[in-house]
């Protein structure tokens, strides 16, 4: 027995190893790359003339509005849809998912023409639009991540025992049902920020100044501006993925891996 | 604690009918169980007492006060499920206090009547777990606990053990119907499990095909059932071809006299005669009975039951204790007789 549990430990870790390898040679040749002197010192230069730069630092705060607002849209269309679903119209569930997937087979520039057409002028004329463009790209994501924390507890029973115990439909929902999808909630506006921070083709089309369109303009001019940038998103994305789980872990008392 | 009624109440889902002209009186303080197959009408009764249906026609009355058209959370009733439903994010104690904090019980009484209710069911050491760290039996106790802590008018028990096993089964039957007489709650028990109905219940309500067949104590239920559906449904049941002229049955070779309570009235001309296989008797194949082979021999404990073919091919069942059979073997030959007060006429 000892020497299987010995192969089985050591194939563990190895896959492990791997994996983090994976993901830690990319980042550090780009720390490499970015943050190395030509003399072989480090410098955090390319941080400074990336703040130094107006049109990145307003880029990165109109993107982050755009995020906001599409987390903010994407849980008011969805909670409220996907709550019915399970409770009301269980059958329909299929039917919807099929519909969310929708964004990932049409082509972004059939999508972003049509969103053209259909916007109303007024809308048109602001980058804030595509709050509803990002709303329905993230939708795959966004709606599986919610459906799925749904699926994972009993919302009839909870619903019927909070009711049967006086509470009355806003308690139901405050104290039970958010709570209880609250893994799945998190998951949801980590997915649509991490998409919204990264999403090129619609900016692009639309011609509008995003974060990751500057950036790319931005890196044709100094690549290791760039990168470095690049790194410190990710960075904060880990973050926020770190700090939305131990949210999550606090407010449901379990463990609960990954978001 | 209210006296309950369920008043010629009708319910229908697309064509089918799930309960039509129901009705059913739930006396101040006695614990009255529906029992049925899968799909009689039995949860969806109880669903309408609790306001989570809608009827479509009748009425439902606590204490003489129409509730018909309230919703669940202002009947003022306590439920427990089937499924687990502990809320995930609480832990036990908030479970149970969930129900007074949202009637605005002041924090003090909480504390009290919490305090108590934990006591009462033995768990005090798990007040703070949450319901995945609790077993299935400890999570149903504490589901108990959080609706009789609210003190309501009616506790209603969707099929609350059907998910535990057998052992935790028995344990908590127990203590909900000590729980029941305790706090003297009017509740109404649904379940399809026979044993638990006989054993917790002061009436049973045999259900079949939406219809409420019968409610009488649970002795009652099984000795005199009202007819040939709640005979068969409840308890075992053999089914031996008879022929009835009169008031009397030619059955196991024998010809008995039947009391009027023994036939149940019927148009076919097929008529079985009904006996518990505890009121069989096996004799010697000399005597007077039916005379067939022993097939089988299932031991079951303190009772046993010996499976018997008749020569006419009808295969019975009779129950009789272990100690009292250790001499009989399979394929002996034997007879079966019965007495006349022992049987019941159907179709």
């Amino acid at each position: 027995m000892a020497p299987l549990r010995m192969i089985s430990v050591t194939l563990r870790l190895g896959t492990i190893l791997i994996g983090l390898l994976f993901f830690a040679i990319p980042i550090y040749a780009s720390s490499i790359f970015a943050f190395r002197e030509s003399d072989g010192s480090f410098s955090a230069q390319p941080i400074s003339s990336a703040l130094e730069n107006h049109e990145l630092v307003r880029s990165f705060f109109l993107t982050m509005q755009i995020a906001f607002g599409t987390v903010l849209l994407t849980l008011l269309l969805l909670i409220p849809t996907i709550a019915y679903l399970h409770f009301v119209i269980p059958g329909a569930r299929a039917w919807v998912e099929f519909l969310t997937l929708t964004p990932l087979v049409i082509p972004p520039i059939v999508q972003g023409v049509g969103f053209l057409y259909s916007m109303p002028t007024s809308l048109k004329s602001t980058p804030h639009a595509l709050i509803f463009a990002y709303t329905v790209l993230a939708l795959p994501f966004s709606y599986r991540a919610i459906d799925s924390a749904f699926s994972s507890i009993d919302v009839r029973t909870l619903f019927n025992a909070a009711s049967s115990l006086g509470a009355n439909f806003m308690t139901v929902v405050s104290k039970i049902l958010i709570p209880n999808v609250a893994a799945g909630i998190f998951a949801a506006i980590f997915l649509t920020i991490a998409l919204v921070l990264g999403e090129f083709a619609y900016a692009s089309l639309l011609l509008w100044d995003t974060f990751p369109t500057v950036l790319a303009v931005a890196g044709m001019s100094n690549a290791s501006t760039a990168v470095a940038l690049s790194i410190l998103s990710l960075i904060g994305v880990w973050l926020i993925l770190s700090a939305l789980s131990a949210f999550n872990r606090r407010s449901r008392g379990l463990i609960v891996s990954g978001v | 604690m209210s006296r309950v009624i369920l008043e010629k109440v009708s319910k229908q889902y697309g064509k089918t009918s799930a309960l039509s002209d129901f009705s059913l009186e739930i006396p101040e303080g006695l614990l009255v169980t529906l029992l049925g197959p899968s799909g009689c009408g039995k949860t969806t009764a109880l669903k309408i007492l609790a306001g989570l249906i809608r009827a479509n026609s009748g009425k439902v009355y606590f204490d003489s006060i129409d509730v018909t058209n309230l919703p669940p959370a202002d009947r003022d009733i306590g439920m427990v499920f089937q499924a687990y439903s502990l809320f995930p994010n609480m832990t036990a104690r908030k479970n149970v206090e969930f129900g007074l904090e949202t009637r605005g019980v002041a924090r003090p009484e909480i504390k009290k009547r919490v305090d108590d209710i934990f006591e009462v069911i033995g768990l005090e050491e798990h007040q703070e777990k949450y319901p995945h760290q609790l077993s299935g039996g400890q999570q149903q106790r504490i589901a108990l606990a959080r609706a009789i802590v609210i003190r309501p008018r009616l506790l209603l028990l969707d099929e609350p053990l059907s998910a535990l096993d057998a052992q935790v089964r028995d344990q908590l039957r127990e203590e909900i119907r000590r729980v029941q007489r305790e706090f003297n709650i009017t509740t109404l028990f649904v379940t399809h499990d026979q044993e638990e109905a006989m054993s917790i219940s002061d009436r049973v309500g045999v259900m079949f095909r939406g219809a409420l067949l019968q409610v009488a104590p649970p002795q009652e239920v099984y000795q005199s059932p009202i007819n040939s559906t709640v005979a068969r449904f409840v308890g075992n049941m053999n089914e031996i071809p008879a022929i009835v002229s009169g008031n009397s049955v030619a059955v196991l070779g024998m010809t008995l006299r039947l009391d009027d309570k023994s036939s149940f009235s019927s148009n076919s001309k097929k008529r079985v005669a009904l006996i518990r296989p505890e009121d069989l008797e096996i004799v010697q194949p000399n005597h007077m009975g039916a005379v067939g082979k022993i097939s089988g021999i299932s031991f079951l404990g303190p009772l046993s039951i010996v499976e018997v073919e008749l020569t006419s091919r009808t295969v019975v069942r009779v129950a009789k204790p272990s100690q009292s059979i250790s001499h009989l073997v399979r394929g002996q030959q034997i007879a079966v007789v019965t007495t006349a007060e022992r049987v019941l006429v159907g179709d």
